[in-house]
């Protein structure tokens, strides 16, 4: 079972990540931050990061400047899933090693799932 | 240095410039009033010593004649001859300003008394009648009177002399106040001509900026200022407005951040909607009846409007701060213009319109924002049959040109007026009819379509005639 550990602050959003990645299959974990993110992810690094942008205490690209995943976790898959796409914040993660930059508005959860599994690789 | 203060100097300028001028025409009016005054006296001298030519003629007349008649009466008029061209002699004596003439008067006295005695003379040789005497004494007095006719001659031609000089001389100063009266009066009609122009054209130079930052900031271009010279009242205004500009520049960016920060903040729980709605409708939770769907459907479809309108404002936000940025690359038009009219093609067909797509053979590759630019082939399309009515015609076209594509949508629907097409493009502006009320919308879908375009470097235009249908031509260029 492939481990996911998602990253946002919205508690509606949060919810919906969680029950919909339960029903398909996936090992669920779910944090409020890019601090706490940090934390997880460093003690048990998952197979794949959702990794929402504008969040307190430690944003999207702080995580993942200090997550390092090109040097430290090379095996780690981030997808931001964010509502801001400011053409230099996109480049900036991408930059920073994500795998992929997708916006939370015009995706369905069906989209998601399908995104998921092309990151993840079955 | 104030306006008001400005005016005053030049006024000031202006009064000392006449009061100058007024004083040197009192002058010039004086010397030539003293020069007249001069020529009177020397004329009057003329005349005395012309008087007394004439009666020392008279008198020698009379003389003659008493020695031909020895009538005693004739005596008495040459004294009284005798008196009055004494008292002119002296008259000439006390009035004359010239040595010379002053000289020859005297030596006319000197010798007055020796002609005195010679008349005495001749009148006592006429009364002994004795002619040899009278001859002798009358030629001696002739003598005599020759000098003193050269000397009266002589102070006639000094004095006339004199009063010639001083015609001339007055006739030249005459001139010269003339001309320097003229060059003080064009100079001063310069100096104050040319301070006041350059008071007005500096005031205007000056009004100029103000009167385009007006026009600038009427137009919503809130950075224009202008430069602030000197402390006069258009120096304050322009300072004034400068301050006007900036709180309203200041004013624009807050609601454009609240935009921003709004939209920003709707779109979160909109998407959390959008996403629970699609779990249930995707069976995530068990199977839904068709009654369920039909409302979910609609909900989801609601939700997806709200986002449609929230998009809208975020991009309005973004134009409006300069944060829009387009990210470019080689894409074919045909392919945005086909996915664009296949997104609306349920809904034209829904509405009882038909829709037809003409692309070229090739491909048709610009340097676009894919995602972008789509959104404004939606919206031209979504529009072309929101403002048709049933059995229109909806046409989706891309051509190709050498200086790069364009795409027009058209429709044979209710038309624009040419007054409205103006308003088209503007921020929130829609065109009234029936279905337009239904149909929906921010009224930022245009004016969105047109910044888009522009910041690619094209341009849209519409053709319109109300009842026959409106086309909507976006020209972009290669770039």
């Amino acid at each position: 079972m492939k481990r996911v550990l998602i990253v946002e602050d919205n508690p509606a959003l949060q919810k919906v990540y969680v029950t919909l990645l339960t029903k398909e299959g996936y090992d669920v974990e779910f944090v409020n931050d890019g601090k706490q993110a940090l934390e997880k992810a460093t003690a048990a690094p998952p197979d794949l990061i959702l990794l929402d942008m504008m969040m307190p205490n430690l944003d999207g690209v702080g995580f993942l400047r200090a997550y390092d995943i090109k040097n430290k976790h090379p095996n780690v898959k981030v997808m931001v899933f964010s509502n801001t796409e400011v053409p230099t914040k996109v480049k900036e993660a991408m930059d920073l090693g994500a795998t992929r930059y997708m916006t939370k508005y015009n995706f369905t959860p069906k989209d998601m799932v399908a995104a998921i599994r092309g990151v993840l690789g079955g | 240095m104030t306006l008001a203060r400005r005016t005053v100097l030049s006024f000031a300028w202006l009064l000392l410039s006449v009061v100058l001028a007024c004083g040197y025409v009192f002058f010039g009016l004086n010397r030539i009033a003293e020069s007249q005054a001069q020529q009177l006296a020397l004329g009057a001298a003329v005349a005395d010593a012309s008087f007394v030519d004439s009666a020392l003629l008279e008198a020698d007349l009379l003389l003659e004649n008493y020695v031909d008649f020895h009538d005693p009466a004739t005596l008495a008029q040459i004294d009284a001859i005798r008196g009055q061209s004494l008292s002119r002699l002296e008259h000439l004596r006390s009035t004359t300003s010239i040595k010379r003439v002053a000289d020859l008067v005297d030596a006319f006295r000197e010798v007055q008394p020796q002609r005195a005695s010679l008349r005495e003379s001749i009148v006592d040789a006429t009364n002994r009648r004795d002619e040899k005497a009278v001859l002798f004494f009358r030629q001696q007095r002739d003598a005599v009177n020759r000098r003193v006719r050269h000397y009266l001659r002589k102070i006639v031609y000094v004095q006339n002399e004199a009063l010639a000089q001083s015609t001339t001389g007055s006739t030249r100063t005459i001139q010269e106040f003339r001309n320097n009266l003229v060059v003080l009066f064009l100079g001063t009609l310069a100096i104050a001509l040319s301070i006041a122009l350059a008071a007005a054209r500096n005031v205007s130079r000056r009004v100029v900026p103000l009167f385009d930052m007006s026009i600038a900031v009427t137009a919503g271009d809130f950075k224009v200022r202008v430069p602030v010279e000197g402390r006069d009242e258009v120096a304050i205004l322009a300072a004034t407005m400068n301050d006007m500009a900036k709180q309203l520049e200041e004013l624009e960016h807050a609601k454009d951040e609240f935009v921003a920060l709004a939209s920003h903040q709707l779109r979160t729980p909109a998407t959390a909607v959008k996403a629970n709605i699609a779990m249930l409708l995707d069976g995530y939770f068990g199977a839904v009846t068709a009654e369920q769907r039909e409302y979910l459907q609609d909900a989801y479809d609601a939700n997806e409007q709200q986002l449609e309108v929230i998009e809208e404002m975020l991009n309005v936000a973004r134009i409006e701060t300069g944060r829009l940025v387009l990210d470019r690359a080689p894409v074919d038009l045909r392919e945005l213009a086909q996915q664009a009219a296949a997104q609306h093609r349920f809904g034209i067909a829904d509405s009882g319109q038909q829709l037809e797509v003409q692309v070229p053979e090739h491909p048709v590759t610009l340097a676009l924002d894919q995602k972008k630019m789509r959104m404004v082939l939606d919206n031209l399309v979504s529009n072309a049959s929101k403002y048709s009515d049933t059995g229109a015609r909806v046409g989706v076209r891309v051509s190709e040109n050498p200086d790069g594509a364009s795409v027009e949508v058209s429709d044979t629907g209710v038309g624009i007026a040419e007054e409205e097409q103006d308003r088209l493009f503007r921020k929130f502006s829609r065109v009234e009819n029936a279905r337009s009320v239904s149909a929906g919308g921010t009224g930022l879908g245009l004016y969105l379509a047109r910044e888009i375009v522009r910041l690619h470097g094209g341009d849209i235009a519409v053709e319109s005639e109300p009842g026959k249908g409106s086309t909507f031509r976006v020209v972009l260029p290669r770039s």
